[in-house]
């Protein structure tokens, strides 16, 4: 009689126990998991194989900017074990779709610990609602204060502030070190202007810094030199002999410190912080803006809408693939851990073929002579790939296809071909592409090629995976402009 | 001066093109808009725009961004509503309102649900919605015919249009000619819409027919005045619209039609006829 | 009813003489912008 209610209390307690987990996965059933886009759904299926039942979300040639959801999308997502995003606000209808399909797995952000590139043209200001039957496509204004007057380039265009960025540090009394790291080969910007000031919180020294950055006077400072809190503006020039320019920051008493910079801190990253202490250990902001939290999944915000303060389109840099790999096995292997081995195994043969293919772009980019380094595309996607590359990429519509461009974008850039004598424009395979045909026409300018942006290629198309893809718009890029 | 006023279209091909797109939809659409609005009609444009947009739809999904086959499918949707919805009004005891509304709604319907079941109705929203700054001969010539046979079939009807608004029961009394030209005005707005929204978008469309009309109704007495007045407000609209994107960056359609706002704002204010200060004044209207 | 109705698209139509001047006039100035707006910038 013990040991029957024994075997019974204990079946009852298995049964519960693999009832209250049902995101762990039974054994030789796959994981049912969903991917929101065709770029995702790749990856993530190389790295699952068989262990893994996937459904993608927007298919080959969609756009999932202005996606909308159908039921059957629900229904996966409400069977999911796993859901994978790609985050920075990409996919501005999930939030909604998450919660009306009652989805009880987990959620996983690729671009968890993507240095993100922050979003500071005015373009989306003028996403105008053009569904005319749809109306919770509200127009969506700024995340940040921006402002609808600049022009754009790939992945600095600068902002209506004279400010990039903007830190609040608590530091002790001693001094630090502020570090400008080449990434890719160079660095991001040859010099950036920045004030210090002591100050409680950002706002309170906005205006002062704006005034400082904007006015001519300066004080240079080059690689090894000390800088201070004090009403001053820095034009910090950095060495093109070396890898690595640093500052050092003397602070005499112990208190908070409002930095402010020409550009984002973050492009100069490349293998360690950029505000260490003497000890070496990093030291980070108690606040900034724009505000970069990684840990924070900002969910769709507020509206149906797409754009946040960063551009989304993190996956043009074989670099940041290798981070989405690495979430992406990680929650499949939390997921289902009888197969982690196995998922760990994908993950090394992918990331051999990615940084393979890392080395090919480098090389096909730099045979593109120095001054035909400039594509114009339909849409503002390819930030990534230009701050990866070093190329520059200029578009008429912004980050998001929803929006419309304006006049001026347009005869901005059509000045901009003319100047550098581009020769090749590139359309896209989900834009309307009439534009930039217009703008071809109008400057001479051939159509170099199409590039794949925000989606895979149907399986007979030349971006059929995310590898595949990479290389087509390299190649493309490369060859019409190598030419 | 020249700065803010001609360079812009001295310099850029591609702002003439959209100045002459504008101004083509401006002379075909707005007498259009005129007519609409005297026969209490000014909300068909926007049910138009909508049952004429499954058909183009249909024309895109059978042959790409063609321009011939999404105008004649949009065309043929926006004629087949009309038709259906004049016959119902004649026959039965809806009036036309109620049964134009029922069957834009159906149309739209049928639209959405043959794009979608045919897969990816998200890369149609890009190229239903056209932008002025992007056509190319094709489009513009499309904008200047369609604006070409509107002026045309208006100055041969001009007179049984205007009895028709008017006194419709009266023309339909008289003359078997009442059909030919209610059918005939129902083709030039489904015409206009289809090739404005094709090139331009139905904001675009639908707002340059109607707004300037709206604000015409306050500077004239007479119909071919009212004409006169909203092609000159539509074109202006253009042309500040135009030049206030390429100045302050601001995205082209919606500039364009605000502007058009504006001087409705001000019109319905200002006005002469009927305006605001006009009817508010003690004028010499108190003398008999 | 035939009779009537001849005549009555005559009085319909009276006076589209001058209004069909007028829309050749418009047409006339339309098309002549359109050549304008094609042709390559540089000429105003």
């Amino acid at each position: 009689m013990f040991s029957r209610r024994l075997l019974l209390g204990s079946a009852t307690a298995l049964a519960a126990l693999s009832l209250s987990a049902p995101n762990l996965t039974q054994a030789d059933e796959p994981t049912r998991v969903v991917a929101t886009f065709s770029i995702l759904g790749d990856m993530v299926q190389r790295i699952g194989g068989e262990h893994i039942a996937l459904t993608t979300l927007v298919g080959p040639n969609g756009d999932a900017h202005v996606y909308q959801p159908s039921p059957a999308d629900a229904r996966a997502v409400s069977e999911a074990q796993v859901l994978i995003e790609n985050g920075l606000e990409f996919e501005g209808w999930l939030g909604r779709l998450v919660e009306a399909s009652d989805f009880s797995g987990v959620r996983v952000m690729a671009t968890d610990g993507v240095e993100p590139i922050a979003f500071d043209d005015g373009h989306d200001d003028h996403g105008e609602d053009k569904h005319d039957d749809h109306d919770d496509h509200g127009h969506d204004d700024h995340a940040e204060d921006k402002h609808d007057d600049h022009g754009h380039e790939g992945g600095h265009g600068h902002g209506a502030h004279a400010f990039e960025w903007a830190g609040l540090f608590e530091l002790e009394a001693g001094t630090y070190t502020w570090s400008f790291a080449k990434v890719g080969g160079d660095y991001a910007d040859p010099a950036m202007k920045m004030v210090i000031l002591s100050a409680d919180d950002i706002e309170a020294v906005e205006e002062t810094a704006e005034d400082l950055l904007e006015a001519d006077a300066s004080e240079t400072k080059t690689h090894g030199d000390a800088l201070a809190a004090k009403e001053a503006a820095y034009a910090l020039t950095f060495d093109a002999a070396k890898e690595v320019t640093t500052f050092t920051v003397t602070i005499a008493d112990a208190g908070k410190f409002a930095f402010f910079t020409e550009h984002m801190p973050f492009e100069f990253e490349a293998n360690e912080h950029f505000f260490k202490d003497a000890s070496g250990a990093d030291v980070e902001p108690i606040a900034q803006e724009p505000d970069v939290d990684h840990g924070d999944h900002g969910h769709g915000g507020h509206h149906g809408h797409d754009h946040g303060a960063f551009d989304p389109h993190a996956w043009q840099s074989l670099e940041n693939a290798v981070i989405y790999v690495d979430n992406v096995t990680e929650a499949l292997a939390k997921a289902d851990p009888a197969n982690a081995a196995s998922f760990y195994e994908n993950r090394a043969a992918y990331v051999a073929e990615i940084e393979a293919l890392q080395a090919d772009v480098v090389a096909m980019v730099a045979e593109i002579p120095e001054n035909k380094r400039t594509v114009v595309t339909s849409h503002d996607a390819f930030g990534y790939f230009a701050d990866s590359y070093g190329l520059t990429f200029a578009a008429p519509q912004g980050l998001s296809t929803e929006s419309e461009a304006s006049a001026k974008d347009v005869a901005e850039l059509i000045k901009q071909i003319r100047k550098e004598s581009i020769s090749a424009v590139f359309v896209e395979t989900i834009t309307d592409n009439r534009l930039l045909e217009q703008i071809a026409n109008e400057t001479g300018a051939a159509i170099g090629g199409t590039l794949y942006s925000d989606a895979l290629s149907d399986a007979d198309g030349p971006a059929p995976t995310y590898l595949d893809m990479m290389r087509h718009n390299a190649t493309t890029i490369s060859t019409a402009l190598g030419s | 001066m020249w700065d803010l006023f001609f360079q812009p279209f001295a310099d850029f091909g591609f702002m003439r093109r959209a100045l002459m797109g504008c101004f083509a939809i401006s002379i075909g659409a707005t007498p259009v808009g005129v007519f609409l609005m005297l026969r209490r009609m000014s909300l068909t444009g926007d049910a138009m725009a909508h049952a004429i947009l499954p058909g183009a739809a249909v024309g895109f999904l059978v042959s790409g961004l063609s321009l011939g086959a999404m105008t004649i499918g949009g065309l043929i949707a926006g004629m087949a509503v009309a038709l259906l919805s004049g016959f119902v009004t004649r026959v039965t005891a809806l009036r036309e309102d109620a049964s134009l509304a029922a069957f834009y709604l159906i149309s739209l319907a049928l639209g959405v649900l043959i794009v979608s079941t045919r897969g990816s109705n998200v890369d149609l929203m890009h190229v239903l919605f056209g932008t002025v700054l992007a056509l190319d001969n094709a489009a513009l010539i499309l904008l200047c015919s369609i604006a070409s046979v509107s002026v045309l079939t208006l100055a041969v009807l001009f007179r049984p249009l205007v009895l028709e608004c008017a006194d419709p029961q009266f023309l339909r009394s008289v003359s078997g000619f009442s059909a030919v030209t209610h059918f005939t005005f129902l083709t030039l707005v489904v015409l206009n819409l289809v090739g404005g929204f094709h090139a331009l978008g139905t904001l675009m469309a639908v707002g340059i027919m109607i707004l300037p009309a709206a604000a015409a109704r306050f500077w004239a007495v007479s119909i071919g005045g009212m004409i006169a007045a909203a092609i000159a407000v539509a074109m202006l609209s253009s042309l500040i619209g135009l030049l206030l994107s390429y100045h302050y960056s601001l995205p082209s359609g919606p500039a364009i039609i605000l502007v058009a706002g504006v001087f409705y704002g001000v019109s319905l204010v200002a006005g002469p006829v009927g305006g605001l200060v006009a009817r508010g004044l003690p004028r010499r209207s108190l003398e008999i | 009813m035939n009779e009537s109705g001849i005549s009555s698209i005559r009085l319909l139509l009276l006076g589209a003489g001058p209004r069909l001047a007028g829309a050749a006039l418009v047409i006339a100035a339309l098309w002549a912008g359109f050549f304008w707006a094609i042709a390559t910038p540089g000429a105003l």
